[in-house]
């Protein structure tokens, strides 16, 4: 049963205010206003010097349970959101693996479920681990993206992106925190410049809430589990009143959705769930036995969640 | 006069401001003329709303009425009439001061 090693984070030192950002990303007063009043934005992580790769192996940096175990890592997947984040024949990854000593590994970027991406590579490596059949084998799931574009740093109305990075050791097996259920579901029909296309966005907005609950539900009863045994909800930042609709209307209680990070970092593109894990560790949220949701959805549209056990 | 017939008189003419109050800010809020609403006019079928517009419009709403409104426990079904829509706000609202 696929298992989550360690997870490490890393989150750019610079601070910067959502009115900060008004003026690249043309926002007026009142929608500056709208972030931070009702939807729970304040502010996000930058490195503007820093490359792609310097966000990568800074996410990677405090791993240390890979330290000495690099000849054991058969597979790295760069889960990110964006599907091009450099010109070829760039390929911070490749870079990334030199630099780390991962010469054993075969390394590839999985896309296009968008900001739920990095539960698709959780999911895709702990397959292919349990293919392989080598019970000592690990695979590096990375994520982090640099907001490079103004379609890279915001949905109008709906979220801001800002910078950091995570990186996460996947078994095929182990004691904890072993995955018990993945649910996902690609809605191809969304796909679009959502800016470009009302009545695409109204449809999308239409349909978000429900389609979202579905996977959280469905992800539930394929663990085998009733919804109030779901100690915590991991979700990503994309904002708060989104969150607080949701859990009312699965009758999940909003105290156990960690919206926390939301203020502080901005959605970090697929990196939310893992850094809303690492928070729900520092705080002790989490006892041995606790199931727990990641949950995300992606543009374009994806929804998925996946149920772990710690 | 009870307490409670007092509340619910001020809760109809809170409820009235607001009404008349989205029908002056949704031209604002959409950047063109909406003609006369009622309580009935759909915000995103008829008007063409979205969830950030509506926001936006909880947002001068508060300005002109001078309230501030909790939407944290705002649903879909707060936001599918005028009407509704003023039904929550009048019930959601409270003073600055």
């Amino acid at each position: 049963m696929t298992a989550l090693e360690a997870v490490a984070t890393y989150l750019p030192e610079q601070r910067v205010s959502i009115e900060d950002l008004a003026a690249r990303l043309g926002l007026r007063p009142i929608q500056v206003k709208l972030f931070r009043r009702f939807l729970g934005l304040s502010q996000i992580r930058l490195d503007p010097e820093g490359t792609l790769l310097d966000l990568l192996l800074a996410g990677a940096a405090g791993l240390d349970a890979l330290h000495g175990r690099e000849h054991q890592v058969r597979y790295v997947l760069y889960a990110r959101t964006m599907p091009v984040v450099v010109p070829y024949p760039l390929n911070p990854l490749h870079e990334l693996c030199r630099a780390l000593g991962l010469d054993r590994a075969i390394a590839f970027t999985v896309t296009h479920h968008a900001c739920a991406t990095s539960l698709l590579a959780v999911d895709i490596a702990g397959r292919l681990l349990a293919a392989d059949g080598e019970p000592d084998a690990l695979a590096l799931v990375l994520t982090g993206e640099k907001t490079f574009t103004r379609d890279a740093q915001l949905v109008p109305g709906t979220s801001i992106f800002g910078e950091g990075a995570a990186a996460c050791l996947v078994s095929a097996d182990g004691p904890r925190d072993r995955l018990l259920s993945y649910a996902t579901s690609t809605r191809g029909e969304f796909d679009g410049r959502l800016e470009d296309l009302p009545e695409l966005a109204a449809r999308y907005e239409q349909e978000y809430p429900d389609s979202l609950a579905q996977v959280l539900l469905a992800a539930v009863a394929q663990a085998g589990l009733p919804l109030d045994e779901i100690s915590l909800i991991l979700p990503h930042n994309v904002n708060v009143v989104s969150w607080q609709r949701l859990s009312r209307k699965i009758g999940f209680p909003v105290d156990r959705v960690l919206l926390d990070n939301v203020p502080v970092t901005g959605h970090a593109f697929c990196a939310d769930s893992f850094m809303n894990y690492a928070t729900a560790m520092d705080r002790g949220l989490l006892r041995p036995g606790d199931r727990y949701l990641f949950a995300a959805a992606g543009m374009g549209a994806t929804f998925s969640a996946m149920v772990f056990e710690h | 006069m009870e307490e409670g017939t007092v509340t619910a008189q001020l809760d109809t003419v809170l409820r009235r401001r607001v009404f008349d109050s989205i029908g002056v800010l949704l031209p604002k809020v959409l950047s063109r003329e909406t003609g006369t609403v009622s309580d009935s006019t759909q915000l995103m079928s008829d008007l063409g709303l979205r969830s950030a517009t509506m926001l936006e419009l909880l947002l001068e709403l508060e300005e002109d009425l001078e309230v501030q409104i909790d939407v944290e426990d705002i649903d879909q079904g707060d936001m599918n009439t005028v009407g509704d829509l003023a039904n929550f706000v009048a019930g959601h609202a409270t003073t600055d001061d």
